[in-house]
């Protein structure tokens, strides 16, 4: 099996040609009368956008940007932005008010003050990240949480397990709260929802269940990020969307996907995922990657750990049905 | 071999079995499969999500269920009195949670009463609302569904319904049903426990349930059980003579529906042998003459069964990707 640096360039042209008839396929068979989707302001809600304009018409695409208080400025200006652009029909759904009535905030920030009582939610920022660069060192995917005032760090400590399934339990409300509201609309218009996931996120399963992962259709789940680069250039998605880092824009201090969940660049990423999902051998993929074998084999536990961990995301929910 | 007649006997199962199996199949689900330390339940008070729940106790201990109720502002009363009955019965701990204000701001009610308003220009806020689909057995007309309005001196309108409207209202309710969801899997992920879907094999098979709302879960222990049986199991379990009595209802709408007038057409009991006859190579005649209709009339509700099957693949496949 071929490996080398040039193993995800794609035609961009067909690749194209490809994702739009199944687009085309999907709503044409499913009797819907065009496709609802999510625009967060970065590449992958905007490449798919682009593609679903290009397969259906800008009258059949319409965008839901669902800003809420935490989630960076910018994004909603790109999402914007975009839109225009695509001169698809948009609306902006604030959806700070419904996460408040949810007690989704406070939930999560009671949490944190256990941490650290000095904790002010109107003034101090905070992330959730993993361990640094996985190719650099060792350590099993503990979360930490960093609190710091827009200068300096005030608190930074690994969480403990429950602490961490609290705050991800309140924090994924954010995506559910969007999933119904591209449902709503869909649903209203007799469209489909069309998800985002791109395929290092689908494998890894970096998606809310009934959230972001949710959808009805994921035109790019195939692709891995390099390609999303890739069709996005072809298709003149704008720089400025291009070039922003990939975050899942959740938490109010800036926090990127490599820090929060992958562990080390999109391009890596891909390279690995490849590798791992086609057997390629140890030896070849230390060369073509210029890394040890100890490197190589941490990344590819990493891989196997998150895939299997995550295996009932992807997965109909288990019935006793099939063994009637 | 030939075919028995039909029968409510043909769906008979030995409840203290199937009992058995199911526990087990739970317990190494959520233990071995998914790892997670218990489950969440979102009780209604209506007999699947009670069954569900003594499985559940059964198979995992009362101490690792957490039943959930999630009352509205439009709710029959008595749904949240069951619910806490079940809980109590059972001995598991229940949480509850009203959505109403969640529901407030997402525009649920606003939205459903802009949908209503489509078709019955006067409608206002404060008025009971249902949806009514044309009963099967009258009518082959599917896509044309009434509401019902009902204002507050007691009068009532019923108007059929454009499509708009119906799609309307329809999707702003589904806030009720998603919003649900997404508070057991507040307390599941928060937990580390999984979520438990209650659908049987008649809302399973045809489709009633909403995409990420109650048709969303980890595992869904009675989805291949035809509501009879899912009864035969809640008398297994001595569930309360309450729940076991009470006609299904949606409890979606303010005003009080039953799940015939909003899904079925037809009894649950004379659905499930439907259901049943159709599954199993009965022909229309048979299913009619079982059930006193014209064979017409059984084709109508096999036409209706196929056409809610066609659906049901788009509810229930996880999103469609490219190779």
């Amino acid at each position: 099996m071929e490996f080398n640096k040039n193993v995800l360039y794609m035609n961009s042209e067909n690749e194209v040609e490809r994702i739009i008839g199944f687009i085309r396929n999907n709503v044409v068979e499913r009797k819907k009368e065009g496709l609802v989707i999510g625009l967060s302001g970065g590449i992958d809600s905007a490449l798919v956008s682009a593609l679903c304009v290009r397969a259906l018409g800008k009258e059949k695409v319409f965008g839901l940007v669902l800003p809420e208080k935490e989630s960076n400025p910018v994004s909603r200006d790109y999402a914007e932005i975009h839109a225009k652009a695509l001169g698809i029909r948009y609306e902006v759904n604030e959806i700070t008010r419904e996460l408040e009535a949810f007690g989704a905030y406070e939930k999560r920030d009671s949490i944190i003050m256990d941490l650290y009582p000095e904790y002010l939610p109107d003034k101090h920022r905070i992330k959730i990240t993993l361990p640094g660069n996985i190719l650099e060192k060792d350590g099993l995917n503990f979360f930490s949480l960093t609190i710091d005032d827009g200068k300096k760090v005030l608190f930074f400590e690994r969480l403990k397990k429950h602490q961490i399934n609290g705050i991800f339990a309140a924090t994924d409300l954010k995506q559910r709260t969007r999933m119904m509201h591209l449902y709503y609309n869909a649903e209203r218009m007799n469209r489909l929802v069309c998800g985002t996931t791109n395929r290092p996120e689908t494998l890894q399963g970096y998606f809310v269940k009934c959230g972001d992962g949710g959808v009805d259709m994921e035109p790019i789940a195939h692709l891995y990020k390099t390609q999303v680069y890739q069709l996005s250039r072809h298709l003149g998605i704008p720089p400025e969307i291009i070039d922003r880092q990939p975050s899942p824009d959740t938490f109010n201090s800036q926090v990127g996907d490599e820090e929060f969940f992958f562990r080390m660049p999109y391009d890596k990423v891909d390279m690995f995922l490849y590798a791992w999902e086609h057997g390629i051998d140890m030896e070849e993929i230390c060369n073509v990657m210029d890394l040890s074998k100890s490197q190589v084999e941490r990344v590819l536990r990493d891989l196997t750990s998150k895939f299997r961990s995550t295996k009932h995301l992807r997965e109909l929910p288990p019935s006793l049905l099939a063994c009637r | 071999m030939t075919k028995k007649p039909l029968s409510p006997d043909l769906l008979r199962i030995d409840a203290q079995d199937e009992a058995a199996r199911i526990e087990n199949w739970v317990l190494d689900m959520v233990g071995k499969r998914f790892r997670k330390k218990g489950a969440v339940i979102g009780l209604s008070g209506g007999v699947d999500s009670s069954v569900c729940a003594a499985i559940c106790v059964k198979a995992l201990g009362a101490e690792r269920i957490i039943g959930i109720f999630t009352p509205e502002r439009e709710c029959k009363e008595e749904t949240n009195e069951l619910g806490r009955l079940i809980a109590d019965h059972l001995g598991i701990t229940a949480i509850r949670e009203d959505i109403t204000e969640l529901l407030k701001a997402s525009g649920c009610y606003e939205r459903r009463d802009d949908g209503i308003r489509m078709s019955v220009p006067e409608f206002q806020r404060g008025w009971g609302s249902k949806v009514v689909l044309p009963n099967i057995l009258e009518s082959d007309r599917l896509n044309i569904s009434n509401i019902v309005v009902r204002d507050l001196d007691g009068n009532e309108i019923r108007q059929r319904m454009n499509t708009r409207s119906y799609l309307q209202v329809v999707a702003a309710s589904n806030f009720k049903q998603r919003t649900r969801k997404m508070m057991e899997y507040y307390h599941a992920d928060r937990l580390n426990y999984a979520v438990i879907g209650t659908p049987n094999k008649l809302e399973y098979d045809l489709g009633f349930f909403v995409k990420n709302g109650d048709g969303s879960a980890d595992l869904k222990p009675i989805a291949h059980l035809y509501k009879t049986q899912v009864y035969q199991l809640g008398r297994h379990y001595g569930l309360p003579d309450i729940v076991l009595n009470r006609a299904p209802t949606t409890d979606t709408y303010s005003l009080p529906q039953s799940q015939e007038e909003f899904y079925f057409s037809l009894p649950y009991y004379h659905m499930d042998i439907a259901l049943f006859a159709y599954h199993n190579g009965y022909t229309p005649l048979e299913l009619s003459t079982y059930l006193s209709i014209t064979p017409e009339q059984a084709e109508r509700i096999y036409r209706d069964i196929e056409s809610k099957r066609r659906m049901v693949q788009y509810l229930q496949s996880p999103p469609l990707i490219l190779p």
